[in-house]
């Protein structure tokens, strides 16, 4: 047996699933039965994408319920495989059931619950172990499971303290104390915790045993802090802090902080009057100033906490009118600049205590203003640069004309080639010590740009960061400003030339990738085949599959390794990226993509709408990044992330239910499938149901609701595009409900096809007689009369003729060009969507919809001639792009940072060439796209 | 305002400032997710305001060569270059040594560097005390050399 078994592993283990298979068969060839071989068949086809025929033999395996070891496990990957992990679930249960005396397989068992987050299952999966394996571990994973169960969100509010209580009492119960352990002891304190039992968990942690395994075991520490607050010991918190600054040299802002609200305690209490509390208070403050000072005598220049403890003291005493010397902030701050001005972190560490007005701002500016600039050492420079940037922070409105900015975004520029001497023999993988300089400028001319509206001033910071990335080419900021600034250019190779610069890695792809793939769409050449934004969603993509297939099983290898404490930072990683906003904001503008690129049939059809489906009951994280892009703007101004959006609004939650609600709605007039043919031809688990009481509305209900807050994320040309497209789908929904083939014979389509393709019929299934005649049953009822197509959808698309012509020579920025070309190409697209049901004569005819095939023939004549007018403009554009004298005029408005060497006329040239070499390349593209997706769709 | 604290699941979404700029090499999610699972007290982040400004992630050594002593092993160091030339590094380190000696009974910690990398050498051979054992040609993916270093930790053993 072994001799026949052992071949197929080694071709599975090596990834050679063909052969895999056909080891299979000759083993199945004698032994027709043999469940293992099966399951490996199984598994090999799994592998081999070939879903139809492994189902079969998955289902024929788990319909003799397997209970060894091998085929469990082979099992367990196919059915991981497949996405049916609730089937896993079956499985294990009925193959403990036959064997009730097997630990391992209650384990598993367990294990499978843990993996699909059901823990009230599992909860008594592991009593039921405990009592018969009677091992204290089980016990543990009982207790975690009604820990967990109580935090689900679908747990309702009221059996919450009854499943903390079960918690409670299950380890209380434990034989051995929870000490032994650093882990269990965690998980028990973390249960009288949520039950609000402080005193309890206060009396566990600093027992004699408890302070011990705090004292090795950080996690345990970080609980007994927190059990020290929640205890309101603020005041003795203090102390232990003070002791720990004072006698251990504990130089961690934890501590300090801590002393600074003990500090401040006294006002929080309740009961005193306020006068002698607030007296109280300021004799605290008296001490702690002592304190802090005596700190920052031993450390000197050596460590910041001292002085940023001292300063972080004085901005709550002022807060909470409590300074006695109206000098001392000023002083502090100056101090601080003597001491850190040097260190690049220096603008940060002030940032908070800078807030400053009249006199105060008055005597920090001019101290500010004495630091001259010097090149001489890396920290006399960074102290020029730090200087600038916190002078820049509170420059008043009336400072910051386009006249004065300009003159700064120079004098930086300035500074920063006079700066580069000083790293001119660096490494290549080092940065500029003057790179920040280069970024002032830049932020400067771009704000210049926001108040002038003239792109003349993006170009000048796109080239002279184009220099400065040269110098500095690991500089992910510089590259990142980069990449803003060329998406508002309408260059977006150069954008994602830049953005992949950065090598973006793993979990980066769900935080960052909003900078390159934010309404990508605008800017993809899908319609023409060129697919580079399409396969960048896929790769960006690619660190959510990772994590369903692993996360999750690190969440059971926590349980098997009986790590308490980190189990729910698990499962909450694994739902933040699971059900990340950037995620689905990238299918989103994949499926705009991919419509303009691919056949629209049923199979496109039926796909989407089902995943967009399961995206529309999720609840969302929003775990992008923003705060990554430096702010060199005066407080005064919206910061930079702000200024270079894309039509000044960032696509978010709200943005992203718009479309799904635009998409599923245009896909379902489409798709034959309704909710039960859904259901059966669905492979893998549906999601988990969301706890949104939303999602619970019937769906039809959600998709018609339009909310403003939604709207609000919109841009005003999405608006209306949002405004055609629901008019459109209203219009049009009676006549799809009454032509749409009944269920029945939509069943039977599919399984005639899946016959057709693996040799068996679908299972499952049973089809009534009279369905599978043909797709067109007889309707009893007339057809519904054809009414007048709604005005918004008639003249949609000559008023984007007319929004085209006036951003054309309103000189918007190319993005904006583009953002109102592709809405009116996809405007365009979602009609065709719409209406592909009603292009067969056939189907015309038979449903008596001949009116409704004349509008619908008027209207696509009428888009398509917008189309090609707008792609025919769009192309001489491009053409008048791609010029010496457009060239030259670029060069021209740079010339405020075109110098004699280095940054020359000639580097300038290049890039002004880049960039028009990069626009003509959209511009065209897009425009000879258009022309093709209205022939595609004639 | 630097707190050092030990890293947890979460972090791996704060720690691309820090990785953007100075980790060339690609380790997998999986390879995250089992270092914070299984040596979860020897790694820590240094964090300023709510910002990851630097991080170590380390290991206990599992493969110990016969008539090695158990040690760890330093999988990645890093500190935002504006924090640099603060004391970070050395805290991040000496916080995970501690960890190592005293929770793992570990004899000594060693690294890799790349040859070329002046900077991270000084800082591990003159601030950390760190000595180089060994040159492993080609050890890393672009094929540069890497210093093979280590640093006792007997003293710290209890």
């Amino acid at each position: 047996m072994d001799r026949q078994i052992r071949p197929i592993y080694e071709a599975l283990d090596t990834g050679s699933n063909k052969s895999a298979i056909l080891a299979c068969n000759k083993v199945l060839k004698k032994q027709p039965n043999n469940l293992l071989v099966k399951a490996l068949k199984a598994l090999a086809l799994v592998r081999s994408q070939k879903v139809e025929e492994a189902l079969l033999l998955c289902d024929e395996v788990l319909a003799s319920k397997p209970a060894d070891d091998p085929t469990l496990t082979a099992m367990m990957h196919v059915l991981r495989g497949l996405g049916r992990h609730m089937d896993m679930v079956t499985m294990y249960e009925d193959a403990y059931k036959q064997h009730p005396g097997n630990e391992e397989l209650g384990t598993q068992t367990f294990f499978a619950n843990v993996r699909i987050g059901n823990w009230k299952a599992a909860q008594q999966i592991a009593t039921k172990m405990h009592k018969q394996f009677q091992d204290d571990h089980y016990l543990y994973w009982s207790v975690m499971s009604a820990l967990l169960q109580a935090h689900d969100p679908t747990t309702p509010e009221a059996l919450r303290t009854v499943l903390l209580k079960l918690a409670h009492r299950l380890v209380s119960s434990s034989a051995t104390p929870s000490f032994y352990h650093a882990d269990r002891f965690h998980l028990h304190v973390t249960v009288l915790k949520e039950l609000g039992l402080y005193d309890e968990a206060y009396e566990m942690v600093e027992s004699e045993t408890g302070k011990i395994v705090c004292s090795s075991n950080l996690a345990c520490d970080e609980l007994r802090r927190e059990i020290w607050k929640l205890k309101g010991l603020t005041e003795e918190a203090g102390e232990r802090a003070e002791r720990r600054i004072l006698e251990a040299k504990d130089r961690n802002w934890l501590e300090f902080a801590t002393v600074l609200d003990a500090t401040f305690a006294g006002l929080l209490s309740e009961g005193s009057d306020a006068e002698t509390a607030k007296a109280a208070v300021g004799e605290r403050i008296v001490k702690t100033r002592e304190l802090f000072g005596k700190v920052v005598e031993e450390d000197g220049v050596k460590d910041r906490s001292g002085h940023l403890a001292l300063l972080e003291l004085e901005r709550r005493a002022r807060q909470h009118g409590l300074a006695t010397d109206s000098a001392a902030l000023n002083s502090l701050l100056e101090s601080y600049f003597q001491s850190f001005g040097g260190k690049a972190c220096c603008y940060e560490d002030l940032k908070p205590y800078i807030n400053l007005e009249g006199d105060d701002l008055a005597r920090w500016t001019a101290v500010l203003e004495k630091q001259t600039a010097s090149y001489t050492s890396v920290p006399d420079l960074w102290r020029y640069i730090n200087a600038q940037k916190l002078l820049r922070y509170n420059l008043s409105a009336a400072a910051l004309t386009p006249e004065t900015e300009s003159q700064r975004a120079a004098q930086y520029l300035d500074a920063y080639l006079e700066g580069l001497k000083l790293g001119k023999d660096l490494p290549v993988y080092e940065l500029q010590p003057a790179d920040d300089l280069a970024i002032l400028s830049a932020q400067a001319f771009v704000h210049v740009w926001k108040q002038t509206s003239d792109e003349a001033f993006l170009y000048n910071a796109a080239a002279l960061l184009e220099y400065a990335v040269a110098r500095s080419k690991m500089s992910y900021q510089i590259r990142l400003h980069l990449v803003r600034i060329y998406r508002l250019l309408g260059a977006p190779s150069l954008a994602l030339e830049h953005y992949r610069s950065i090598n973006v890695k793993q979990v980066q792809n769900d935080t960052l990738s909003h900078f390159i793939l934010s309404r990508a769409s605008t800017f993809s050449l899908s319609s023409i085949g060129d697919l580079t934004y399409t396969s960048e969603c896929l790769e960006a993509s690619r660190i959510y599959l990772s994590n369903s297939e692993e996360t999750a099983e690190f969440i059971v290898r926590a349980f098997g390794s009986e790590k308490y404490s980190q189990i729910r930072d698990f499962i909450m990683f694994e739902d933040r990226l699971d059900n990340s906003l950037q995620r689905d904001l990238v299918k989103m503008e994949h499926v705009r993509m991919r419509i303009a690129h691919e056949p629209i049939n049923s199979e496109l059809v039926d796909m989407e709408l089902i995943e967009l489906k399961f995206i529309f009951d999720r609840v969302h994280h929003d775990n992008r990044d923003f705060d990554i892009l430096a702010n060199y703007q005066p407080r005064s101004v919206t910061p930079f992330n702000q200024q270079t959006q894309f039509l000044e609004k960032t696509p978010g939650l709200g943005w992203l239910w718009v479309f799904l609600k635009i998409y599923i709605k245009a896909f379902q007039l489409a798709s034959d499938l309704d909710d039960t043919v859904e259901d059966k031809l669905l492979i893998g688990d549906r999601p988990k149901p969301s706890y949104d009481p939303e999602t619970k509305m019937p769906l039809n209900e959600r998709l018609a609701m339009r909310k403003q807050e939604e709207i609000d994320e919109l841009t005003p040309d999405e608006s209306l595009f949002y405004d055609y497209a629901s008019t459109l789908s209203q219009w049009l929904t009676p006549y799809h409900d009454y032509t749409r083939p009944p269920p029945s014979a939509v069943l039977a389509e599919a399984a005639k096809i899946t016959e057709q393709k693996t040799g068996h019929p679908l299972k499952g299934l049973e089809i009534p007689p009279n369905a599978a005649t043909n797709g067109h049953a007889r309707k009893d009822e007339e057809p519904p009369a054809v009414v007048e197509p709604p005005e918004l959808v008639t003249k949609y698309f000559d008023d984007m003729s007319k929004r085209f012509k006036e951003v054309l020579e309103g000189k918007g920025l190319p993005h904006e060009l583009l953002h109102v070309v592709t809405l009116t190409q996809e405007a365009f697209l979602l009609f065709v969507i719409e209406t592909t049901r009603f292009k067969a004569p056939s189907v015309i005819k038979a449903n008596k919809l001949g009116a409704l095939a004349q509008h619908i023939k008027e209207i696509r004549a009428r888009a398509s001639g917008v189309l090609s007018d707008i792609s025919n403009s769009l192309i001489s554009y491009a053409e008048r792009e791609a010029t010496a004298e457009r060239r030259r005029e670029i060069v021209q408005a740079c010339k405020p940072i075109i110098h004699e060497s280095g940054l020359d006329h000639d580097f300038v040239l290049n890039v002004a060439k880049k960039i028009t070499d990069a626009r003509k390349q959209i511009v065209d593209g897009v425009g000879k796209g258009m022309v093709r997706v209205c022939k595609t769709h004639a | 305002m630097v707190s050092i604290r030990p890293a947890r699941v979460e972090d791996l979404m704060g720690m691309q400032a820090c990785n953007l700029q100075n980790l060339p090499e690609n380790y997998t999610l999986k390879y995250y997710l089992y270092h914070a699972l299984t040596w979860p007290q020897l790694s820590y982040v240094a964090e300023e305001d709510g910002k990851i400004v630097g991080y170590i992630l380390a290991k206990m050594e599992e493969d110990v060569a016969e008539g090695d002593e158990p040690h760890g092993h330093v999988t990645s160091i890093s500190v935002l270059r504006s924090y640099r030339r603060l004391g970070l590094a050395k805290r991040l380190m000496i916080q995970s040594q501690e960890a190592m000696a005293t929770v793992y009974k570990a004899s000594y910690v060693s690294l890799h560097v790349r040859k070329s990398n002046r900077a991270a050498l000084g800082l591990y051979r003159d601030t950390l005390g760190f000595t180089v054992k060994d040159i492993e040609k080609g050890y890393y993916a672009d094929g540069e050399d890497a210093y093979a270093m280590r640093l006792s930790l007997k003293h710290l053993a209890r």
